[in-house]
């Protein structure tokens, strides 16, 4: 009796050991881990592609959209948005310049996880040239040119929401790798950005043989977009117009031409010879959008300002001259609506499942304008300047009303038309915030009394006064960093203005 | 992932080097006496419990890091207290006989070792409903920290701010400063029925520089007591009390039914809100989605301590010549009532707060609307 429950427990202990051992090694059964990854170059394609897909979100987590999180940093300081029915008090607060640290808007993990993508496959992909004799140089170097591209994307979106930012450019792939890391300053991510774009330039290809892939994946002239945005934050004005001629010279891009279908081929479907980079949202990955401007609990739509002010479509205007860019593509005339990304054409609007138009990152209208502008700090080409906003404004069929007749020898004047000017073409694509900081901080803030009186525009009256003092220290300028951020990471410092 | 008809694939989540199984160490240190003829028995013990390679699922990363949250080792904590039981039979007589318990108890939990991933501090001093706390390092968790609340401005006059010495304070000009909520990042001016808080550093802003110690969720003590009363083996009273000492409870329901925040009911007490210019009230004015009204401060913060008779006993148990009759091995017949009585301080409904677990950010905080529920049990036990 003894004897047999020896055995028993004897037989039980041996089968817990052994399980254990088992236990320990358990892998993954419906995933593959990284020992196994990385060593052909199907899987470096099947990775990158994968980073450009995680630019639509990140489906595995519910994590916060990056459309979502580059519209509102781009927007929702600027003076076209109103708070619609659906706006959380979160939007208000960073609509009234009152942003706190624990806003979730100011959250930039939707970012850095791009980031952190495009670290993995800078530095994992060299690998695979060992394991993959099929894999050669040159496509490795036009993958790391890619990521390296769109790394500095992120950074530059980054850099000018926060001004100084943790420069992270080493993957985290396990637990040996999480690390904590001070911000750098805003000089040294911007050396960084440039370094990246400088490296990746001549890698890059100029076509990946198909429209969807040459819109979606970033191509040589996707670089120098960024290069000339880049150079223009910087006030490097002869480089950004380099960066811009090199696009401009490929003869490859044109402006799409005013007609019924206009809307539809630039916006709504997309991927036209207008545009550079895009994220290729479709039927299978839907934005966020047709929530945020279409449904009726929607966050936002147009401010009073955009069609009175920006636009200034008069309806008893004789000559009927209205802008194509204004009602029935940047706005619903009638109720505001942010048509951009609800509508299927000018006149209907898409429903709740097709919520699919993509998000613009740069098009040929940009590279002129951006042209424009750096022209107009160079002495003696303001007229090339003023030639090239001409440009935009024919082909948008401007009206009289919008019509400025600057100074081509006054910078200043000039480049205070290029501002509306920009905030007609982009409409809701995130850059007016940027365009208007850009504005204000060159010439070491030259025009903060322009931001000033921007922003005091756009608070409740008994706010103004104090958002006029705010404005004066440059900090607030710029987003605190989320409280979860500096609760994880001690080694950030808040933004001294929200300290 | 797909994207224009080319498959993509992304990391879903990282490699775990580092992960080791969780080890607890026991120790604990006891004595046990009874003395004059079992007649006083006391128990007591010491103990700890530590807990190395706490494991914590989900622990949140810098997201610069690409995720934000892996299951990590973090540190070391300690469980310890002690433990003293006490049973006595202090008095014998013929037929009656009287028992007494008593013991009291005494835990907490300590941080030895955390990982540096590990936050230091949680809550934010500018949302509404949040008090601070802090994870110190051998320190045990418990301690929480908020506004001062020191009433609702009755005019316009009363929102001027002051220096040390009660003296207005001026601009360059001349002209008065309001008080502010901090200062300028946000910078509301407090309008008349707002709730006042001390402006400690007397700086003309409310911030997190004025932000002070309200109290410690963790009791110093915890314990109960019963007297045992049984007479003739037949019948048998028993009650139990229990109590704790020097703890604070974050009275949540008053926050939540007085914030007037939202559509949610509200507390009647809501009807002495302030509403015009002059009224002296310590409830503040009503203010949809907006303003700082119920800041994590004093207002909420009560003292917990309290003694609750918990539950009492009568039974009788029937004697054998009963029993027999009915061919039954044991009868007995029982009342029991439970929750009888708290004597407290504590206004809110419930002064038991749960504080145990292993969160050293967790403030205790009582949300019930409804007292604890006295009970009658009414009962017939029988074997055969």
């Amino acid at each position: 009796m003894r004897c047999r429950n020896i055995y028993l427990i004897s037989t039980l202990l041996l089968m817990i050991l052994g399980s254990c051992s088992k236990m320990l090694d358990q892998q993954p059964e419906d995933g593959i881990i990284r020992n196994n990854y990385w060593k052909t170059k199907e899987q470096v394609h099947a990775a990158v592609i994968g980073v450009y897909a995680s630019l639509m979100g990140d489906p595995s987590n519910g994590a916060k959209n990056l459309d979502i999180t580059l519209f509102k940093w781009g927007e929702l300081r600027g003076d076209m948005l109103a708070a619609s029915l659906g706006a959380s008090s979160n939007d208000i607060e960073v609509m009234n310049m009152t942003t706190q640290t624990a806003n979730p808007i100011v959250d930039w993990s939707p970012v850095y996880k791009i980031i952190n993508l495009c670290n993995t496959v800078i530095a994992y992909a060299p690998s695979v040239l060992e394991n993959d004799q099929t894999f050669t140089k040159d496509m490795l170097n036009g993958y790391i040119g890619e990521m390296k591209t769109l790394r500095a994307l992120m950074y530059f979106y980054l850099v000018r929401s926060f001004g100084e930012v943790p420069l992270k450019l080493d993957p985290t792939s396990n637990d040996d790798q999480i690390v904590q890391m001070a911000k750098s300053s805003q000089a040294d991510v911007l050396q960084q950005i440039v370094k990246d774009l400088k490296d990746a330039e001549p890698l890059t290809l100029t076509t990946y043989g198909n429209q969807a892939s040459d819109k979606g994946r970033i191509t040589r002239y996707t670089v120098d977009a960024i290069e000339a945005d880049v150079y223009l934050w910087m006030e490097n004005y002869p480089d950004a117009v380099t960066a811009c001629d090199k696009i401009i010279n490929a003869k490859k891009f044109g402006l799409i031409a005013s007609s019924t279908a206009w809307f539809t081929t630039l916006f709504r479907n997309g991927n036209s010879t207008e545009s550079i980079f895009e994220i290729q949202f479709d039927q299978q990955k839907l934005n966020d959008f047709y929530n945020m401007f279409g449904a009726s609990s929607k966050e936002f739509i147009a401010s009073n300002k955009v069609m009175d002010e920006i636009y200034t479509t008069e309806i008893s205007d004789s000559t009927n001259a209205q802008d194509i860019r204004s009602a029935g593509a940047s706005v619903r005339a009638e109720d505001n609506v942010i048509w951009k990304y609800v509508g299927s054409n000018a006149t209907s609007m898409i429903g709740n499942s097709d919520s699919y138009t993509h998000w613009f990152f740069y098009r040929y209208a940009d590279v002129l304008l951006m042209k424009a502008e750096a022209l107009a700090q160079i002495p003696g080409r303001g007229q090339q300047a003023l030639d090239l906003v001409n440009v935009i404004r024919k082909r948008a069929g401007a009206p009289a009303s919008t019509q400025e007749s600057p100074d081509v020898n006054n910078s200043d004047e000039l480049s205070r038309y290029i501002l509306s000017e920009r905030a007609r073409e982009f409409a809701f694509e995130g850059k007016r915030w940027y365009d208007v900081l850009r504005y204000a901080k060159k010439n070491n803030y030259e025009h903060i009394s322009y931001l000033q009186d921007f922003v005091a525009a756009l608070v409740p009256a008994n706010m103004v006064r104090l958002v006029k003092e705010k404005i004066l220290d440059h900090n607030s300028h710029y987003f605190p960093i989320y409280t979860y951020e500096l609760e994880t990471n001690k080694l950030l410092i808040q933004n001294p203005f929200y300290q | 992932m797909e994207l224009y008809g080319e498959s993509g694939i992304v990391p879903s989540s990282m490699q775990l080097n580092n992960l080791r199984w969780e080890t607890v160490v026991g120790t604990n240190f006891g004595v046990s006496l009874a003395m004059f003829r079992n007649r006083f028995f006391i128990d007591a013990e010491i103990y700890r419990n530590r807990t190395k390679d706490l494991l914590f699922n989900g622990l949140e990363i810098p997201s610069i890091n690409g995720f934000n949250s892996v299951n990590m080792n973090v540190g070391t904590m300690d469980n310890q207290g002690f433990e003293i039981t006490l049973q006595t039979q202090p008095y014998k007589s013929g037929k009656w006989k009287v028992d007494f318990t008593f013991n009291v108890a005494k835990n907490q939990n300590i941080i030895r070792k955390i990982s540096e991933f590990y936050p230091v501090e949680k809550g934010n001093v500018t949302t509404n409903g949040t008090f601070k706390t802090y994870m110190q390092i051998n320190n045990p968790f418990g301690s929480f920290y908020g506004y001062n609340f020191l009433g609702v401005y009755k005019d316009k006059e009363a929102t001027l701010a002051k220096d040390e010495k009660g003296q207005l304070i001026t601009r360059p000009n001349g002209d008065p400063v309001y008080m502010t909520f901090s200062y300028p990042s946000i910078g509301y001016t407090f309008q008349p029925g707002d709730a006042m808080y001390e402006d400690v550093n007397h700086d003309g802003t409310i911030d997190y520089r004025d932000i002070v110690y309200l109290g410690n969720s963790n009791p110093q003590l915890t314990g109960g007591f019963g007297i045992n009363v049984s007479f003739a083996d037949a019948w048998r009273l028993s009650t139990f009390f229990n109590f704790r000492t020097g703890y604070q409870v974050v009275n949540g329901t008053e926050m939540n039914t007085t914030n007037m925040y939202d559509y949610d009911n509200q507390s009647t007490a809501v009807m002495r809100r302030w509403r015009n210019e002059g009224d002296v009230t310590n409830i503040p004015r009503a203010l949809y989605k907006a303003g700082y009204n119920w800041l994590g401060s004093s207002r909420y913060v009560e003292n917990g301590s309290f003694l609750r008779f918990r539950t009492a006993t009568l039974r009788y148990v029937f004697q054998k010549p009963l029993l027999q009759r009915i061919k039954a091995k044991a009868l007995s017949a029982y009342l029991t009532v439970e929750n009888i009585l708290t004597l407290t301080k504590y206004k809110g409904q419930d002064p038991e707060v749960s504080v145990r677990g292993s969160d050293p950010f967790r403030v205790a905080t009582d949300n019930s609307m409804t007292p604890p529920v006295k009970m009658f049990t009414l009962g017939l036990t029988a074997s055969f």
